[in-house]
C-alpha cells in the first residue's frame, strides 16, 4: 500500500533535483552509470522503481543525502557561500559542495554526540560606517573573544569552540582564498591548507567580519571575484582583521621593547610578524594604520626584492597541524565519541571521514585516538 | 540448503579474510550483501603478518554465487529509517540491509561487529537474529587458522553487552 506513494515521491524529487542542476536524463544516467540511457526517463515518470544502491548513486551526484530523496528531512536552500578572491567557477562550484556538505556532517556529528555549541551569537547588530569602525570592532572582537596579546595563537580554537564556528581547511587550488557561509548547520569558514598558518589565522579573521556582519550588508556587495577590485566591505574586513589579530595596545608594547621603527631593516618585520604569528604584509599594513609607517613606504617596501627575501623567512609553523584533510579537531574528536559510543557506525564514519573501512583504526591513531573498544573496556561492561 | 546469512557491512569480510576463513565460510553458508554494501566499497584487508593491503574482489564471488546480491526496496527502507532513533547514523548499506531483513520473506541470519548496527537491529526488534561471528564459525564448524584469533568485536561477548545495553535504552526510550 505505501509502496508507490513512496517510489512516486522519489521519482518527483529526482526530476526536480536533476532539473535544478540544468542536467538532461541522459546526462545523468551516464554519471549515475545505467547502462541503459532510458532509465532515467523510466524513473523519474514511475516506470521503473529505483533501488537504494540506485538512489545512494543519485543522491551523490545531486550532492543530496540519500533521507533528502526520500522526503525524510527538509530539503534545505543552499546556503549562501561568501567567498574571498572567488577563482575559477567549477573548482569554486566542486569547493563550495565540500564545504556544505562538511558542514551538514559536522552538524549532523555534534547531534549525535549531544554537543550542538552554546548559541553564542558573533553578529553584530549596527555595521561599521567606516575603516575606522572597522579597526575599532576588529579590537572590540579580540577582547570579547579572550584572545590576549597574541590572538592569532587562539583565534580558530575560539571560533570553534565558543562561537561553534565550523572551521574546514580545503586544498583550495584555484577556488579561492577563503570563503564563509551560515546555514541550518550555523556559521562555517572555509580555509585553504595549502596556505601558511599565519595567512588562515588571517583569513579566519576577515571571515569573522562577514559572519559577524552576515545580515548587515548584501551578499553582491561583499565579494569580488580574484583579480577585481576589492570591494569597500571587503577593505573593511582586512582592516577588521588587522585590528582583531594585532590590537594597538599589544602590539605597541611590542614596539617598545624594539628599536624605533624608523631604524628597521626588512628582517624587522618579518620578525615582529612572525612573533604576531600573521604575515610580514599584515604587519606593514597595520603600522600604516596605528601611523608608524606611510602608506607610500609601505608600498615601496612590499615591492622591492629585499623585502620579499627577508619574507621567505616565513616558513610553516611546525607546531600547526599539518593534516590537509578537510576536518577540524574538533569534528573528527566527536565522530570518534559517536563511534565509541554506538551513535555511529564504523562504516559511516568511514564514509564521513572520507577514508576506507580497513583503514580507520589507522585514520584514528593519526588523530591520536585508539581502538573504538577501549571505551567498552574503560566501562566495565567488556 | 545452506542457512542464509546477512553481512551487514564489510567489517564482517574484512574479519573473515584476516583469520582465513572466509572461503570455508562461503562454502558452508549462503551469504547475502545488499548491493549498497557491494557495490560501494572497494573492500581491503590486511595480511596480519606482513601488514599487506590485499583487494577483495567481491565481484568474483558474486559471479561464481559464492555471495548473494540482493536489493532492498526503498519504501521499507524509509520505514525503517523512520523507526530509527536520530541518534543513530548508519550508512546506507547497513540500512539497506536491514530493510532487506525486514522485507525478506526468506528466513535469515546477521552478522555484524558494530555496535551502531546492534543498536539499530534492537530498536528494529531484528535482534533474534543477530550472530556473532564468533558464534557463526563455531555453529558451522568453519575452523580457524592458527593464530587465527577473532578481535573483541567479533565475539559473542561484546556482542551480547552491546544488545543488553541497546535492549535497555529502548525499554528507557518508551519503544
Amino acid at each position: 500500500m505505501e509502496k508507490e506513494p513512496v517510489e512516486k515521491a522519489v521519482a518527483t524529487r529526482l526530476r526536480r533535483a536533476r532539473l535544478q542542476l540544468g542536467m538532461t536524463q541522459q546526462e545523468v544516467a551516464h554519471a549515475v552509470g545505467f547502462k541503459n540511457p532510458q532509465s532515467v526517463v523510466y524513473i523519474e515518470s514511475g516506470r521503473q522503481a529505483v533501488k537504494v544502491s540506485e538512489l545512494l548513486r543519485f543522491a551523490r551526484l545531486f550532492d543530496r543525502s540519500v533521507d533528502s530523496l526520500l522526503g525524510l528531512e527538509n530539503d534545505e536552500a543552499a546556503p549562501v557561500v561568501l567567498w574571498r578572491d572567488r577563482g575559477e567557477a567549477a573548482a569554486a562550484r566542486a569547493a563550495e559542495a565540500q564545504f556544505i556538505r562538511y558542514c551538514r556532517d559536522y552538524a549532523q556529528i555534534e547531534e549525535l554526540a549531544g554537543r550542538r555549541p552554546a548559541p553564542v551569537s558573533l553578529t553584530r547588530r549596527a555595521k561599521p560606517a567606516t575603516y575606522e569602525e572597522a579597526d575599532r570592532m576588529g579590537e572590540e572582537y579580540s577582547q570579547m573573544m579572550k584572545l590576549g596579546s597574541r590572538p592569532a595563537i587562539g583565534l580558530l580554537s575560539a571560533l570553534e569552540e565558543q562561537y561553534g564556528v565550523k572551521l574546514y581547511a580545503a586544498r583550495l587550488e584555484g577556488a579561492g582564498s577563503a570563503a564563509s557561509a551560515k546555514g541550518s548547520f550555523g556559521a562555517a569558514i572555509m580555509l585553504n591548507c595549502m596556505n601558511a598558518p599565519a595567512r588562515r589565522s588571517y583569513d579566519a579573521a576577515h571571515e569573522t567580519f562577514h559572519l559577524a556582519t552576515w545580515d548587515l550588508f548584501p551578499a553582491e556587495r561583499v565579494r569580488c571575484a580574484s583579480g577585481e577590485r576589492r570591494s569597500r566591505v571587503d577593505t573593511m574586513a582586512n582592516r577588521f582583521a588587522s585590528a582583531l589579530l594585532l590590537p594597538e595596545k599589544a602590539l605597541k608594547a611590542e614596539l617598545r621593547s624594539r628599536a624605533p621603527v624608523s631604524d628597521w631593516s626588512y628582517v624587522d618585520y618579518v620578525t615582529l610578524a612572525h612573533e604576531f604569528r600573521v604575515s610580514a604584509e599584515a604587519m606593514v599594513w597595520r603600522l600604516v594604520v596605528l601611523e608608524y609607517v606611510s602608506e607610500a613606504d609601505a608600498r615601496r617596501m612590499l615591492r622591492s626584492p629585499g623585502f620579499c627575501a627577508a619574507k621567505q623567512t616565513e616558513a610553516r609553523d611546525t607546531n600547526e597541524d599539518e593534516r590537509c584533510t578537510g576536518y577540524s579537531r574538533r569534528f573528527v574528536g566527536l565522530a570518534f565519541e559517536c563511534l565509541a559510543k554506538g551513535r555511529i557506525s564504523r562504516t559511516r564514519f568511514a564514509e564521513l571521514m572520507g577514508t576506507r573501512l580497513c583503514d580507520v583504526d589507522e585514520f584514528l591513531a593519526g588523530w591520536g585516538y585508539g581502538t573504538v573498544e577501549a571505551d567498552e573496556t574503560q566501562t566495565g561492561t567488556a | 540448503m545452506k542457512p542464509r546469512l546477512v553481512l551487514l557491512d564489510a567489517n564482517v569480510i574484512i574479519e573473515a579474510f584476516r583469520i582465513g576463513v572466509w572461503d570455508r565460510l562461503v562454502a558452508r553458508v549462503e551469504v547475502i550483501v545488499a548491493r549498497s554494501v557491494f557495490e560501494d566499497e572497494s573492500v581491503h584487508w590486511f595480511v596480519p603478518a606482513t601488514g599487506e593491503r590485499k583487494y577483495i574482489d567481491l565481484a568474483r564471488y558474486a559471479s561464481e554465487k559464492k555471495v548473494r546480491v540482493v536489493d532492498g526496496s526503498i519504501a521499507s527502507y524509509a520505514g525503517i529509517r523512520k523507526r530509527l532513533p536520530r541518534s543513530l547514523a548508519l550508512h546506507t548499506g547497513e540500512l539497506e540491509s536491514l530493510a532487506w531483513l525486514t522485507e525478506s520473506d526468506e528466513p535469515a541470519c546477521f552478522c555484524t561487529a558494530d555496535r551502531a548496527a546492534v543498536r539499530a537491529a534492537v530498536f528494529l526488534d531484528l535482534s533474534e537474529r543477530l550472530v556473532s561471528l564468533e558464534v557463526l564459525l563455531e555453529d558451522h564448524a568453519v575452523a580457524r587458522s592458527a593464530g587465527g584469533k577473532l578481535r573483541p568485536q567479533f565475539l559473542e561477548r561484546l556482542l551480547k553487552d552491546w544488545r543488553t545495553q541497546a535492549q535497555i535504552e529502548k525499554l528507557q526510550a518508551g519503544h
